[in-house]
């Protein structure tokens, strides 16, 4: 059965749920909304996921919209959080899962949203910081982009808006005990981890059809490879069904990512 | 004996005393309940040098404000345009320094709010910040302070107490009592920071349909200062329960904006009326019809 980009990433994805998460995403986050819907309906039913923006808990809309802070995604949903509640289940650790994505992200998994170039003199001004420094907060962290390049993977972040991997006693002391950071990094080419020695990004899998030189040419750094690099699952018919007739019945990630 | 006042005026009245350099935030998140027709007003007012605070997820009317020449500077958590990218006015005007960026992000902006609308001196957080280099381009918001209960690091934040405030609802009774479908967001925390609250309605509601239903108000008209009667005052943006979002109109501004030609979108949809009468006449109203929900 074919897939799309967007398909393939929204089941990786999925697969990095638990039964007993609770997920956050923000804003224009079709691809983690549909991670977290399948998990729901496959191996995680007890897990529970709030949409930013709208505060939607457990939302059941019949389609994917746009927009996570979209009132309509209220269809089916079980509270809507205020944003004193968000900021209250970042800060404590209630969310256990949370997906983010940038403008540039770094071989330590640091995330930048502000600024391209120098902070005083930008190339691009990027829309800001909203919630990157929890990061450092969520739990576990997937990281998610919907382009795999040189610009956007790059050795080091100008901006530091989401703190990586712990790797540096210094700042590492602020970061709350419960809090991993990120473990994954979800992309149209492949799927990264940090499980090195040194922390550094890893290539743990390449989507079908891609190679691991493929995916190295398209990244600012150098990705630790350990021997053969394996392919990326392919998602079952069961799991694109569920996509399809359930979850995302307007396609949207049909038209996603190039 | 004498009545109770009505606080419904005129969008002109309303926002009659909000001058040059005023500190203005306007509630809702990306394209949702976002007091546009209040914003609109603002600019034909040819107000100058706002200082802008928004929600921690703006940008539409931050972005129009400032192809307006209305802004300064602009407290920053999220500036965009969601799904349709980059706020292309305000990256032009933070790229080449015509705007003043305070760099902040959402929780900062929230409970700077906070302190200002609950009276507290500053507000003491986890030290998250130290982790990013937030506090290295903006030391006057962020102190590192010490617990004193604990000996731990925390950061110490300022209040942000907004002049006015700008909010919009599908449902508001003369007395200011604001009834958002879509359910709370943060405007009752943006009203209690700002020192004068204006509010904007799809309908003026007898009062007897707040007092029929009183835990659905979202916010109580006591914090209230001015109540505008403004029919489709989110748009292009969505009133929940009223409309949704008018995305062929959201990517005509967009085109505008990075074309560097909002004047020309201004001109068009923003100037040559009173109130939001050139907007409403120019999108047919068979356009507007399709839009409603319900």
């Amino acid at each position: 059965m074919n897939f799309t980009p967007a398909e393939l990433m929204a089941v990786v994805m999925s697969h990095e749920l638990r039964d007993d998460d609770f997920g956050a995403v923000g804003a224009a986050s079709q691809i983690p909304v549909c991670a977290m819907r399948l998990a729901q309906r496959t191996h995680a039913p007890n897990l529970w996921y709030l949409y930013g923006g709208s505060g939607a808990v457990n939302s059941k809309a019949k389609s994917i919209v746009e927009s996570t802070a979209d009132y309509r995604n209220l269809i089916g949903a079980e509270y809507r959080a205020p944003l004193q509640d968000i900021i209250d289940f970042e800060y404590s650790g209630e969310f256990t899962v949370g997906f983010l994505g940038g403008m540039q992200i770094d071989q330590y998994g640091n995330v930048n949203m502000v600024c391209i170039g120098d902070y005083a003199k930008p190339v691009v001004r990027g829309p800001g910081t909203v919630g990157s420094i929890f990061t450092s907060s969520f739990r576990r962290v997937i990281l998610y982009v919907q382009h795999h390049n040189p610009r956007l993977f790059v050795p080091k972040v100008d901006f530091v808006s989401g703190p990586g991997v712990a790797r540096n006693a210094a700042i590492d002391r602020y970061r709350p005990r419960w809090s991993e950071g990120p473990v994954v990094v979800v992309t149209p080419l492949a799927v990264m981890d940090f499980q090195t020695p040194d922390r550094r990004m890893r290539l743990r899998s390449v989507h079908p059809g891609q190679t691991a030189e493929a995916v190295q040419a398209q990244t600012g750094f150098e990705l630790a490879i350990e021997g053969r690099v394996p392919t990326t699952t392919e998602p079952t018919e069961q799991e694109l069904r569920i996509i399809r007739e359930e979850i995302d019945t307007s396609g949207v990630l049909r038209h996603l990512v190039e | 004996m004498t009545n109770r006042k009505s606080k419904v005026c005129t969008l002109a009245q309303a926002l009659a005393g909000v001058g040059d350099g005023a500190k203005v935030i306007a509630a809702g998140a990306h394209y949702n309940n976002i007091p546009m027709a209040l914003v609109r007003e603002l600019i034909r007012r040819r107000v100058k040098n706002l200082e802008i605070i928004p929600t921690p997820s703006a940008g539409l009317w931050v972005d129009m404000l400032i192809a307006a020449g209305a802004v300064a500077k602009v407290h920053v958590s999220y500036i965009g345009m969601e799904f349709l990218g980059l706020a292309p006015n305000f990256r032009r005007a933070a790229e080449s320094k015509a705007i003043a960026v305070e760099e902040k992000d959402e929780p900062t902006l929230f409970h700077g709010l906070r302190a200002a609308g609950s009276g507290l001196p500053f507000v003491a957080l986890p030290p998250l910040q130290l982790m990013t280099d937030l506090p290295k381009v903006n030391p006057a918001t962020y102190k590192e302070i010490r617990n004193p209960f604990t000996g731990e690091v925390a950061i110490a934040i300022p209040p942000l107490a907004p002049d006015v405030a700008l909010i919009h609802f599908a449902k508001c009774d003369q007395y200011g009592n604001g009834v958002s479908i879509g359910g709370r967001h943060m405007e009752d925390i943006i009203a209690k920071a700002s020192k004068r609250v204006i509010v904007s309605a799809e309908e003026i509601v007898p009062t007897e349909q707040i007092t029929a239903a009183p835990t659905h108000t979202t916010l109580p008209g006591v914090l209230v200062d001015a109540v505008v009667h403004a029919p489709w005052g989110s748009y292009p943006g969505t009133c929940p329960g009223v409309y949704g979002y008018d995305r062929a109109h959201l990517e005509q501004y967009y085109e505008y904006a990075r074309k560097g030609q909002t004047q020309a979108y201004l001109e068009r949809y923003v100037f040559g009326s009173e109130g939001d009468a050139a907007l409403i006449s120019a999108v047919s109203q068979e356009h507007l019809a399709g839009l409603r929900l319900g």
